[in-house]
């Protein structure tokens, strides 16, 4: 569970391989160490039987050569010490010892004589075997007590040793004390028998025979009472063949007895002696500490490494096999990561962008004087910016998705067609009038679609404020209407001007004429009684041809001419008083009062056209009169000269009421009159209105405490010159 | 009527009748009045006679008005009243004012106005 964590929550998973690389080691090192246990100990005790085995055999071999020993011992009781050597051969030949017991030479009996009975035993023999003689191996000992072989059978082949004295060598008579001592079977060290004419090493099995059947429990007893051996010499050969022949998986490599911490080799096995697979082993047998050296076959611990190793590379191959292939997972797994981890930190920095972008997007469009929105061919809304929700009053969260009949409602229908005009791709524009909170606007609406490959995949609502700009272009309408019209009127004058020159030569003819007949009528005809009435009929005509001159001169004077534009610096005084005094007699006889208001310094001067001004304050005059004039009462005439903000302002008053309204919008056109036809031009506020706007000034009509005003303003100019 | 009696006037004028109104009109005042009706040939007259008054056509073939005017010799100019008769004034006071001009007299004319100049300046 741990590890599963481990696993699974760490990044770990990139070190799996290492692990498992280090996990399938020792494990594989585990396997391989318990297989070479199992194996090992599997042979150890193989050989641990077959040792057990070889140490049964070996003394059993020994056992086996006991027995006729024993036979013997039991028939010399049997006899009551009473047998010769023919005896002995008969009871050796009823055994059939030789077939029974190979590998021993014979089996003799030795006897223990006192060193003083040593003459009279040697005649006793003699008498019974003539040829019986003492045979002394290395010493001859007299005063001792002597061990001499005093049979053995068969005979034929022991001939060499019947009469051997074998306490006259230490290595046989030390095992013969031992043997007499302990009562047991003792073999002695190797010796070279007597019987053999090879040099091969042989033994003495000795076994002691005392007065008594049974073994005297002491040993002085046993020293006392010993009577001799029976004894059997051995060939090394035959034991070891025994013994071979019994483990035929061991080899005997040597066998040495260690005596008195010494060691005696008994048997060295031929040629090269192979220290591999080799086992000691340490046995006590019949008196002796036998150490011996066994090779065995099964003991092959080479064969359990090998085949240890053999399955610890299986197992590690698989672990590395499993190593790569988790390693190659992982670089991809370490890849994937990384890529995963790169792409991750791409992803994080495009979309750190694309949110920088929206909203430096969302700030650009929030400050597009118009609303702006975007809808998706589903009518849902993707985009708005802040005049947009806001003109909805809703929040970007709640226009965002709404579809445009959730946000329209009951005004969906009229502008559905626009809706579908443009989702089939074309582009719409209309306006219409909003009532927004800054009130009543003018909007231009207009729907782009979104093409993407041909497809129409939303629009763009795009709702501009065009009020300012319809406006501004209603004023530039009307200028240029103005302009226009200043334009026609011009051309008007123009023509006027090649007109009036070739119409003034005829009408001052006429004109020229009319008076020359009113003369001429004073002068001839003053009795006539004719003369007043023809005289009327010539003021007519001249006042006609004035008529005709005026309109005329009118027209002329719509046209720029250069005598016209002379300005100068005029007292206004006097220009005032000029006018006034060439109407105050007309005034006079119309019986309206004329009062005079100069709130201006005396000497105050106008940069002005002094004819055109003049023109103009007498049509103002002139108009006056003709109003107040049809006034039953109350008739008055004032004129108001004041300074006011730099400009100089005129202003003709009259008891007038007013004109209407119908009236004030035409007054200022040419060719309006309200006097019956033959008595206006039509041209006169029309003039007046153009010299003072030459005169960079304003002519404005007012309704002054209930009465008709008429004011002109003009800019006051720094006297910068002499007064003309 | 006979306000101008004694009184030359030269009428410089292409249009006939024009001239032959002013004659016609001025001689009911007592004026002597010889006519011309181009530039060149009232400077003939001019040369050949005194005139106490020059009343001229502004635009005439030939010699306009201010041509004629400024091709009059000084010491001839030094007793003649000059004035310009036009029905369509195209030049500036200032230029009037150079030329010794001392009045236009708009067509159509009115004899009276005309009379009321003539009869001041011819005071002074």
């Amino acid at each position: 569970m741990i590890l599963f964590r481990f696993f699974k929550n760490i990044k770990h998973y990139l070190w799996r391989s290492q692990f498992v690389l280090l996990f399938g080691t020792i494990v594989s090192l585990l396997i391989a160490i318990y297989f070479y246990q199992e194996v090992s100990s599997k042979e150890k005790k193989i050989v641990q039987e077959q040792i057990s085995k070889v140490e049964h055999d070996f003394g059993k071999i020994f056992e086996i050569f006991t027995h006729p020993l024993e036979g013997i011992k039991s028939s010399i009781h049997f006899a009551k010490f009473n047998f010769n050597h023919n005896d002995f051969q008969l009871a050796a030949e009823s055994r059939n010892y030789f077939k029974n017991f190979e590998g021993a030479i014979g089996f003799g009996f030795i006897r223990k004589i006192d060193s003083e009975s040593v003459d009279q035993y040697v005649e006793h023999q003699k008498f019974l075997r003539p040829d019986f003689q003492l045979k002394w191996i290395d010493e001859k000992s007299q005063n001792h007590d002597i061990f001499v072989i005093e049979m053995v059978e068969p005979i034929a082949t022991n001939k060499p040793a019947v009469g051997l004295v074998v306490s006259s060598e230490e290595r046989r008579r030390n095992a013969a004390v031992e043997s007499m001592k302990s009562g047991q079977p003792i073999v002695s060290l190797p010796i070279q028998l007597v019987q053999l004419q090879q040099s091969e090493p042989g033994f003495l099995l000795y076994l002691p025979i005392y007065q008594t059947p049974t073994t005297p429990p002491s040993e002085e007893q046993r020293l006392s009472q010993l009577y001799g051996w029976a004894y059997t010499p051995l060939r090394l050969s035959a034991i070891i063949k025994y013994i071979q022949t019994q483990n035929p998986s061991l080899t005997i490599q040597g066998i040495r007895i260690i005596q008195n911490e010494n060691e005696l080799s008994v048997y060295q096995k031929d040629g090269l002696i192979e220290s591999n697979n080799n086992i000691n082993i340490s046995l006590q047998a019949y008196g002796k500490n036998w150490s011996m050296q066994l090779k065995t076959e099964r003991l092959n611990m080479w064969s359990a490494k090998i085949k240890a190793t053999i399955i610890f590379l299986l197992s590690f191959m698989t672990t590395l096999i499993l190593f790569y292939a988790l390693r190659h997972q992982e670089n991809v797994l370490r890849f994937n990561s990384e890529l995963i981890k790169r792409t991750k930190s791409e992803v994080d920095q495009a979309v750190q962008i694309y949110s920088e972008q929206k909203l430096f997007l969302q700030k650009v469009i929030d400050n597009i004087p118009a609303m702006v929105g975007y809808w998706d061919k589903n009518y849902r809304n993707v985009l708005a910016n802040n005049a947009y929700y806001n003109f909805f009053g809703l929040t970007p969260q709640q226009i965002n998705k709404m579809t445009i009949q959730d946000l329209l409602g009951d005004r969906y229908f009229k502008n559905e067609p626009y809706v579908e005009a443009v989702l089939k791709g074309h582009e719409q524009s209309f306006e219409r009038e909003l009532m927004t909170p800054q009130g009543k606007r003018q909007t231009l609406a207009k729907y782009l679609p979104d093409i993407v490959d041909g497809e129409v995949i939303g629009f763009f609502v795009v709702v501009f404020d065009v009020t300012e700009i319809r406006e501004l272009q209603e004023i530039e309408r009307k200028q240029q209407e103005k302009l226009n019209y200043q334009s026609r009127l011009t051309t008007l004058g123009e023509m006027a001007g090649g007109i009036a020159h070739e119409i003034n030569n005829p009408i001052a003819i006429i004109k020229g004429k009319a008076q020359l007949l009113q003369l001429e009528m004073d002068l001839n005809l003053k009795d006539h009684p004719q003369v007043n009435s023809m005289k009327n009929h010539l003021q007519k005509i001249d006042q006609t041809v004035d008529r005709i001159s005026s309109i005329i001169k009118g027209m002329r004077s719509l046209s720029r001419n250069a005598d016209e534009d002379v300005m100068e610096y005029g007292s206004v005084n006097d220009m005032i008083d000029e006018v006034i005094s060439v109407m105050r007699e007309k005034i006079k006889l119309s019986g309206v009062h004329l009062s005079l208001d100069k709130n201006i310094a005396e000497n105050t001067t106008l940069f002005c056209n002094k004819t055109q001004l003049q023109q103009v304050l007498l049509n103002l005059l002139s108009n006056s009169l003709y109003e107040v004039a049809l006034l039953s009462t109350e008739k008055w005439i004032k004129i108001v000269v004041q300074n006011e903000n730099k400009h100089l302002k005129i202003s003709v008053i009259d008891s007038g009421k007013g004109v209407s309204a119908e009236v004030e919008n035409k007054m200022m056109n040419p060719f309006f009159t309200t006097k019956p036809p033959g008595q206006g031009t039509g041209l006169g506020l029309s003039l007046s209105q153009n010299i003072i706007q030459k005169h960079g000034g304003s002519l404005d009509y007012s309704l002054l405490d209930g009465h008709t005003a008429f004011s002109i303003k003009i800019p006051i100019r720094q006297f910068s010159g002499k007064v003309a | 009527m006979t306000r101008l009696s004694g009184i030359r006037i030269l009428v410089v004028d292409d249009e006939i009748l024009i001239c032959e109104v002013l004659k016609d009109l001025l001689s009911l005042y007592g004026a002597q009045v010889d006519l011309c009706y181009d530039g060149q040939s009232a400077l003939s007259f001019l040369s050949h006679s005194t005139y106490d008054i020059l009343i001229s056509d502004i635009r005439m073939p030939v010699c306009d008005g201010p041509t004629l005017i400024s091709l009059i010799p000084q010491k001839t100019r030094e007793n003649l009243l000059m004035y310009f008769c036009s029905g369509y004034n195209d030049l500036s006071i200032e230029n009037m004012k150079q030329l010794g001009v001392r009045q236009i007299f708009a067509k159509p004319f009115n004899i009276d106005q005309i009379m009321n100049v003539l009869i001041v300046d011819l005071k002074k």
